[in-house]
């Protein structure tokens, strides 16, 4: 069932507008296998200052979802994206390259996974940072100089007047990152999109690079959808979650109840996986491989991989469906244990 | 190969490699200083720490693709460091690498099939390989069909090419499998399928593992004990058990600390460690412990002094202010691990 809608996590007592609103987002990608829907019926709601964690295995469509929603989808790859992401009144996904231009590095900035893939070889590390700044508005030179200063401090760099002459080679990895995270709060944005900001680093440079993103947050209030395919990072970091498979949301909780009360059988190996520094619980594979979702889709995508896996879920793919208040879970066996209990409670 | 009945199957004495650098300002990279290990039959022992510690260095060193500069490692009763070359090929086939990426390291013209036969007459000789037959007793040991025989590296994935490197690294019949970060190049759930590969070899095989990997969990759910690298050197070496739990090196505490803990409860409440900086540059490691920069419990003695790799209880420490096991707060322990799944870490 493609294109189902349905809104994650959206709290209808929620006082706040939310910053950014995506609705039903889904991206077709052209490739020699035929069209693959890559993302499909993506919705939710960001709320200013909120970490939104974004979580799945490799080609679940996590970075596909955010490229989509800024706008650097590869055009000679995609077929079409359809839906909405509307950002401060305006649909992100029906931009002109103009109004794109003043958009991103602006309001809506990102974050790659490799920063040395994605800065200038070829220029100064405070050059970059202070192209994004007079790229969006008119600084005095001395300010703007003092402004990049001051940005390459905020992110930790060690001796930033110093530092803003290096060039990207001369910098580690941890250091590189820093940059871009630099760059992606220059504006003061309201969303960051940080897709793996620190899959490519040591672990103790990642929780370096996890308080900078934190800091950086406090001092923008910006939100961030962070993906990431490392549990701990979402379990330390986020506010909200969504667990992405074969393109879709197949379940989204508060990162307290997905954590304490995972429902969907995926979320729940995708947890077993992960190997653990302590207890003598051995990580545990999910058997078969992740879906390349090239045809319109029978029913639910892991129901091949699915230890619950009933009749009905090869046949009808099951849509998002609150198990309680903001947590809904698209999965027929948890919404056959709830039709389950409300029945006992209803014979009782 | 005939080995000694007593004493461990490996033994690296005092190791160093210098990587001399190039050009006149460049300076030498001490990449092992003085690293000595041991590695004993059937045993699993892992080897941690951050990017340009040297783990693979060493690793590299132990199968001798890197010449040491000093020391000596002793493997069946022979110092391969200092025999000659083409003696070495004989002994190499006890000894077996598995490499980070497989798409690197197979030819990709050749079927895994080939490449498997390679590695078979490589250690038996053109006749006697057992053909293939023990071919697809190979595949069968990590997991996969032998349907696999006839594809070419291009057509499997990430995760399955890696399981035909680890049988590669089988069919010379090893004594030692060095794994040099073999699944840190893989999707969560393919990890923990070689994860549970390795784990069946580990039961069904004699050959000793040396498991290279930046990923604590990793060498937590594989070996039996864990040496810890900084710039080089050895700073903690004991039941990875043990060591998790109650780490003596700060370095060791800091690494442990810094992974994060899949349980949000727990957000905030841990005595994280935050360690400032990085790794100093490696041509220029600082005097004394090399981690005083960095340590929160450095005096004047560790700025002046290296400390030696010495013996607390059951462990090795290098430190001249370890970590009594009371200064430690309690692990996050499996007491009450059935609380939920994502009790994990």
């Amino acid at each position: 069932m493609l294109g189902a809608t349905s809104t994650v996590g959206q709290h209808p007592t929620d006082p706040v507008d939310p910053v950014l609103s995506v609705r039903d987002l889904s991206t077709t990608l052209r490739t020699g296998q035929g069209d693959v829907h890559a993302v499909r019926g993506v919705s939710f709601d960001l709320a200013p200052g909120e970490v939104l964690g974004v979580v799945g295995e490799s080609g679940a469509g996590k970075s596909m979802l955010l490229l989509s929603i800024a706008g650097l989808a590869p055009a000679s790859i995609v077929r079409s994206i359809e839906g909405a992401a509307l950002l401060g009144g305006r649909d992100l996904l029906r931009l002109t390259p103009r109004q794109r231009q003043r958009v991103l590095g602006h309001e809506l900035t990102m974050i790659f996974q490799d920063p040395g893939t994605t800065l200038n070889p070829l220029m100064a590390v405070g050059d970059q940072i202070a192209e994004v700044i007079t790229n969006h508005a008119a600084v005095p030179r001395r300010q703007l100089w003092a402004r990049v200063i001051r940005l390459l401090d905020t992110v930790g760099i060690p001796a930033a007047a110093r530092r803003v002459d290096d060039y990207p080679h001369q910098l580690s990895g941890g250091m590189r990152q820093r940059v871009g995270i630099a760059i992606a709060i220059a504006n003061e944005p309201k969303v960051i999109l940080a897709d793996e900001p620190t899959t490519a680093l040591d672990v103790t440079i990642q929780a370096q690079i996890l308080d900078v993103l934190a800091e950086a947050r406090a001092r923008t209030g910006a939100a961030t959808i962070l993906v990431t395919h490392d549990l701990g990072v979402i379990a330390e970091v986020a506010d909200r979650v969504l667990v992405m498979y074969g393109g879709r949301v197949q379940e989204s909780a508060s990162v307290g109840t997905l954590f304490e009360d995972p429902r969907h059988p995926y979320s729940l190996a995708l947890m077993s996986c992960q190997p653990r520094l302590h207890g003598d619980e051995p990580a545990r594979s999910i058997p078969g491989s992740p879906p390349n979702v090239t045809e319109a889709v029978v029913g639910c995508v892991f129901a091949p991989r699915c230890s619950r896996r009933m009749s009905m879920c090869l046949e009808i793919e099951p849509e998002l469906e609150p198990v309680e208040p903001g947590h809904p879970v698209a999965c027929h066996a948890v919404n056959a244990d709830l039709a389950g209990e409300r029945t006992d409670v209803a014979a009782r | 190969m005939s080995l000694p009945d007593e004493g461990p199957l490996l033994v690296v004495d005092d190791v160093s490699v210098v990587y001399r650098g190039r050009g006149p300002r460049a300076a030498d990279v001490r990449a092992v200083d003085g690293a000595s290990l041991s590695l004993d039959v059937r045993e699993a022992v892992g080897l941690v720490g951050e990017s340009g510690c040297g783990k693979s260095t060493l690793a590299r060193t132990i199968v001798r693709l890197q010449e040491p500069d000093r020391g000596a490692i002793r493997f069946g009763g022979v110092d391969i460091a200092h025999v000659p070359r083409r003696r070495l090929r004989r002994l190499r086939r006890g000894l077996a690498l598995v490499f980070q990426d497989p798409s690197t390291s197979f030819n990709p013209r050749i079927t895994i099939e080939g490449s498997l036969l390679e590695a078979l007459q490589a250690t038996h000789g053109r006749a006697g390989t057992g053909g293939t037959q023990r071919i697809v007793e190979l595949l069968d040991l990590v997991g996969l069909g032998e349907e696999v025989a006839a594809r070419y590296p291009h057509q499997l994935s990430g995760g399955q090419l890696q399981r035909v490197s680890i049988a590669r690294a089988l069919a010379c019949e090893p004594r030692i499998v060095v794994l040099d970060e073999p699944v840190s190049a893989l999707d969560v759930s393919v990890q923990a399928q070689l994860l549970e590969v390795l784990a069946r070899l580990r039961a069904g095989t004699e050959a000793a593992f040396l498991l290279i990997a930046h990923d604590l969990a990793v060498v937590r759910q594989v070996c039996d004990r864990v040496l810890v690298m900084y710039l080089g050197r050895i700073v903690e070496e004991g039941l990875t058990r043990e060591v998790f739990a109650a780490p003596h090196h700060p370095y060791t505490q800091a690494l442990l600390s810094a992974v994060p803990v899949a349980d949000p409860s727990q957000r905030g409440s841990k005595d994280r460690i935050r360690l400032p900086g990085e790794l100093p540059d490696p041509s220029a490691v600082p005097p004394g412990c090399p981690f005083h920069p960095r340590c929160w419990r450095a005096s004047e003695r560790c700025r002046e002094e290296a400390p030696q790799l010495l013996p607390i209880g059951p462990r090795r420490v290098a430190c001249h202010h370890p970590l009594a096991v009371d200064d430690l707060p309690a692990p996050p322990d499996a007491t009450d691990k059935d609380r939920s799944p994502a009790r994990v870490r």
